[in-house]
C-alpha cells in the first residue's frame, strides 16, 4: 500500500516535521551519539538526507583513547558499552568530521562531554558559531568516566553547567541528555529546563555488569558497562513519560526520546508517552536501515489512525479503559 | 499484535534504502550447511548482487530470526565472521563461511537448513594485500582462522604465486578441513592433504597439540623450523597469519624477525563491524601518540594488519 503511493503524495497528506526548540525537523527519526559514527558510515546502506537529524558520538575537548577492550558484551535483549568516551578530540573533529557532516545534508546534533564546566564551554562556543551544527547535545550521563557523571545526577550541578553553557550557545539548539541512573529523573530533568535547555534526550544507557563465570571476572576491561537495546524499553519509556509530565509538557520543551528502540511500534510507543521526536542507536548496528523502516511504518500508523501530524501524538496516551480483549 | 508487516522482520534492506558499490544488506539462503568435524560446519549462502570482496574480509551474520517484539531466538548483535570463500554466477553469489558452534549465535546458526533465510552485511573490512614482489606465500592458520586463507590461497594460485599452508588444531577432530583420501599426512611433511588447499595445488603442514594428526607441535614452532630450512626463501616470502592470538604473535615475532613482511588477521569482539560504535580496537604503534601507541579499529582499519604496527604485548 504504502509503496504504490510516490513520495510526494505522502508528504502532501503527512506532515512529519518537528520542532527542537528553533530547528526544525523534517522528520523525528535521528540517530544518536555513539552508535552512527560521525557521518558517512551509514551513507553505503540508505540515503541519509531522510533522517530527521544526525547526532555524532561524544566529542571532547583533547582526543581520547577509550577504554581496554573488551569494550561490548552481548547482554539478554540488549548490550553493554564501556567505550570510555573514544574520540578525535574538538580540532580534529572540526578540520576532519565537520565538513563531511556538512555535506550530509541532515541537521547534524554534536554530542559534547567533559571533564569540568570549561571542558564543555570550550567545545560548545568553538561549535555553536558553524553552520554546520544544528545542535549542541550536552552529554551528562556517560556512565563509562567516573568525573562526567557528576553533571547528571546531581541537579545543582548540572543547574550550573547548562547556565554557563547556554551563555556560550547562541545559535544552536541546547539539548541536555538525561542519565537514568538517578533515583528521581524528574529533578536533574527540572534543573535543566530551568537553566535553559532548549530540549531533553533521554535517556543514556543504564549501569550494568557481566561476569565470566568460569574466569571469575568482569567481562568488560571496565567491570561496568551501559546498558542499551530493547532490554532497557520500557524502563525508558517510563522515564519519559514521568518526565514528559511532570517537566516537559508544563515547561513546553520537547523530547527526543531514545532506549531500545528497533521499528515503528517502539517508536509510536515514545510519542504517546511524550517524545516529541525518536533515536535510533544500537538497532542500527543490526540493520543500519531501521529509521528507514521506523519512518514508513510511523506514516503508515499515522494514516491509519487519521492524524495529519506526528505532533499529534506526543502525549496522547490515554487512560486505560480496562476493557476485555476483543474476540 | 494486531498489525506485523513483513518489513518489521530485519531481512534484506528496508524498501527505499539503497545498496551502494561497496558494502550493504542482504537476505541469503542456505544452500548447504554441514558439519566439517567435531565442532565446525561449513556454511554456503547464496546471495544476489554482493559487492566486490576479497580475501580477509569479512560478515556480519545476524545469528536470529527477529520478532517484532525485538526479542529473538538467537543471538541479539551480529556475529562477524570472515569469508571462507566467493565464486560467481550472473547477478548470483556463493559464500562459503565456516564455523565453529560455540555459543548462541553459532549454534543457532548450525540449526539453519537449506533454502532458509540469512541476513548478511557485508562485505567488511581491508582485505589481504598481496605483495607484488613477493612470490612465496606461507600462510599460517590455526582453528578458525583457516577460512580467510583458504580463499586466500586460492587468490594468491590465481595470481601465480607459490604458496605453503601450515595448519594447526587442537586434535584431528578439532580440524576443519576435509581430508583428500589417500593421502598420508606424515611429521613435518608438505603434502596435498586437504581438498581446500589441495584443489589449488597449495600443500598442507599440520600441526595438532595432542600429535593426533601431522606434527605433535604448535604451528609457530613448526613453521620455525621450516623456515631454517627454506633460508634462501626469505627474501621472496611474504607470511599471512591468522588465527588464534598467541599463535598469530607467534608467527609474526618469527616474521618480523626475519625481516619478512607479514599481514596478520585479528579477531575482536564486535558490535557494528562498520566503525561507528568503536569497541573493536586494536593496538598500534604511533611516536606521534602519547605513550607512543594508539587504537585502531579491527572492522574498518582491519582485520588484516601489518605485523610491524601492531602492539604485542
Ligand atoms: C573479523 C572476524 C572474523 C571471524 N571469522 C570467523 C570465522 O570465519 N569462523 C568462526 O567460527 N568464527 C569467526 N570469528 C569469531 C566469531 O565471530 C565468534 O566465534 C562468534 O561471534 C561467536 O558467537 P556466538 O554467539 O556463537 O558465541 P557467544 O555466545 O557470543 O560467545 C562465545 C565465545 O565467543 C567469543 N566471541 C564472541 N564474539 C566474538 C567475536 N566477535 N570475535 C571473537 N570471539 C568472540 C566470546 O568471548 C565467547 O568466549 C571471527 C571474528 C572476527 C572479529
Ligand atoms: C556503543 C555505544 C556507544 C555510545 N556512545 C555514546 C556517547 O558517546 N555519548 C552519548 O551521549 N551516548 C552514547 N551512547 C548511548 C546512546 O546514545 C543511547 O542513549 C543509548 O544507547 C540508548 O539507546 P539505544 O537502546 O537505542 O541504543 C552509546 C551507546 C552505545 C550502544
Ligand atoms: S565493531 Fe563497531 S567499530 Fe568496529
Amino acid at each position: 500500500m504504502l509503496q504504490a503511493m510516490n513520495e510526494s503524495q505522502v508528504a502532501a497528506q503527512i506532515d512529519l516535521s518537528v520542532r527542537l526548540g528553533r530547528l526544525t525537523l523534517k522528520n523525528p527519526v535521528l540517530t544518536v551519539s555513539g552508535t552512527c559514527g560521525y557521518g558517512d558510515e551509514y551513507a553505503p546502506f540508505m540515503d541519509l538526507r531522510r533522517l530527521g537529524a544526525f547526532t555524532t558520538k561524544s566529542v571532547t575537548v583533547k582526543e581520547r583513547k577509550g577504554n581496554a577492550p573488551q569494550r561490548i558484551v552481548e547482554t539478554a535483549g540488549g548490550m553493554l558499552n564501556a567505550i570510555g568516551l573514544a574520540n578525535v578530540g574538538l580540532d580534529r573533529f572540526v578540520a576532519e568530521k565537520l565538513p563531511v557532516l556538512s555535506r550530509l545534508g541532515v541537521p547534524a546534533i554534536v554530542n559534547v562531554a567533559g571533564h569540568s564546566i570549561d571542558d564543555y564551554l570550550a567545545v560548545c562556543a568553538r561549535l555553536d558559531p558553524l553552520d554546520a551544527v544544528a545542535g549542541l547535545e550536552l552529554n551528562v550521563s556517560c556512565p563509562n568516566v567516573c568525573d562526567g557523571l557528576i553533571f547528571g545526577t546531581d541537579p545543582k550541578a548540572l543547574a550550573e553547567l547548562v547556565k554557563q553553557v547556554r551563555a556560550v550557545v547562541k545559535r544552536a539548539v541546547l539539548i541536555v541528555k538525561l542519565s537514568p541512573n538517578v533515583t528521581d529523573i524528574t529533578a536533574t530533568a527540572r534543573s535543566a529546563v530551568d537553566s535553559g535547555a532548549d530540549c531533553l534526550s533521554m535517556i543514556n544507557t543504564f549501569v550494568g555488569m557481566a561476569i565470566n563465570v568460569e574466569r571469575q571476572e568482569p567481562v568488560l576491561a571496565n567491570l561496568t558497562g551501559g546498558l542499551s537495546g530493547p532490554a532497557i524499553k520500557p524502563l525508558a519509556l517510563n522515564l519519559v513519560y514521568k518526565v514528559y509530565q511532570a517537566v516537559a509538557k508544563p515547561a513546553g520543551i520537547p523530547i527526543i526520546g531514545m532506549g531500545g528502540i528497533q521499528n515503528w511500534r517502539d517508536a509510536v510507543e515514545f510519542l504517546l508517552a511524550g517524545a516529541t521526536a525518536v533515536g535510533i542507536g544500537t538497532a542500527l548496528f543490526i540493520d543500519p536501515t531501521t529509521p528507514l523502516r521506523v519512518l514508513a511504518g510511523l506514516e503508515d500508523y499515522l494514516r491509519r489512525h487519521n492524524l495529519k501530524s506526528v505532533r499529534e501524538l506526543t502525549g496522547r496516551l490515554r487512560p486505560n479503559r480496562n476493557e476485555p480483549p476483543a474476540g | 499484535m494486531e498489525r506485523m508487516e513483513k518489513d518489521d522482520v530485519v531481512t534484506g534492506a528496508a524498501p527505499g534504502s539503497q545498496v551502494s558499490g561497496s558494502r550493504g544488506l542482504f537476505l541469503s539462503r542456505v544452500v548447504r550447511n554441514e558439519p566439517l568435524c567435531r565442532e565446525h560446519f561449513r556454511l554456503v549462502l547464496e546471495v544476489d548482487d554482493f559487492p566486490p570482496a576479497a580475501p580477509g574480509q569479512f560478515v556480519q551474520i545476524l545469528c536470529a530470526e527477529p520478532n517484532e517484539l525485538g526479542w529473538t531466538q538467537g543471538a541479539f548483535i551480529r556475529r562477524p565472521f570472515s569469508i571462507g570463500g566467493l565464486r560467481r554466477g550472473g547477478r548470483r553469489c556463493e559464500l562459503d563461511i565456516l564455523y565453529r558452534a560455540l555459543g548462541t549465535g553459532t549454534r543457532w546458526l548450525s540449526r539453519q537448513r537449506k533454502g532458509e533465510p540469512v541476513s548478511v552485511l557485508g562485505p567488511l573490512g581491508r582485505p589481504f594485500e598481496i605483495h607484488a614482489d613477493r612470490e612465496i606465500a606461507w600462510l599460517v592458520g590455526g582453528g578458525i582462522g583457516l577460512p580467510p586463507l583458504i580463499w586466500l590461497a586460492q587468490t594468491l594460485s590465481a595470481a601465480g604465486r607459490r604458496a605453503v599452508a601450515f595448519c594447526g588444531a587442537r586434535s584431528a577432530d578439532f580440524m576443519p578441513l576435509t581430508r583428500v583420501a589417500g593421502v598420508e599426512i606424515v611429521g613435518e611433511q608438505p603434502v596435498l592433504a586437504f581438498e581446500e588447499f589441495a584443489s589449488v595445488g597449495v600443500p598442507v603442514i599440520t600441526a595438532t597439540d595432542d600429535g593426533s594428526l601431522g606434527a605433535a607441535a604448535r604451528v609457530p614452532d613448526v613453521f620455525a623450523r621450516y623456515l631454517d630450512q627454506h633460508a634462501g626463501q626469505i627474501s621472496s616470502a611474504a607470511i599471512y597469519a591468522c588465527g588464534p592470538e598467541p599463535m598469530i604473535r607467534a608467527t609474526a615475532q618469527i616474521g618480523l624477525a626475519h625481516g619478512i613482511p607479514t599481514a596478520v588477521c585479528l579477531e575482536r569482539v564486535m558490535a557494528c563491524g562498520m566503525g561507528t560504535c568503536q569497541s573493536c580496537v586494536v593496538r598500534v604503534h604511533d611516536a606521534a601518540a602519547e605513550e607512543g601507541w594508539r587504537y585502531r579499529l579491527c572492522c574498518t582499519d582491519g582485520p588484516v594488519f601489518d605485523a610491524r604496527e601492531v602492539v604485542w604485548d
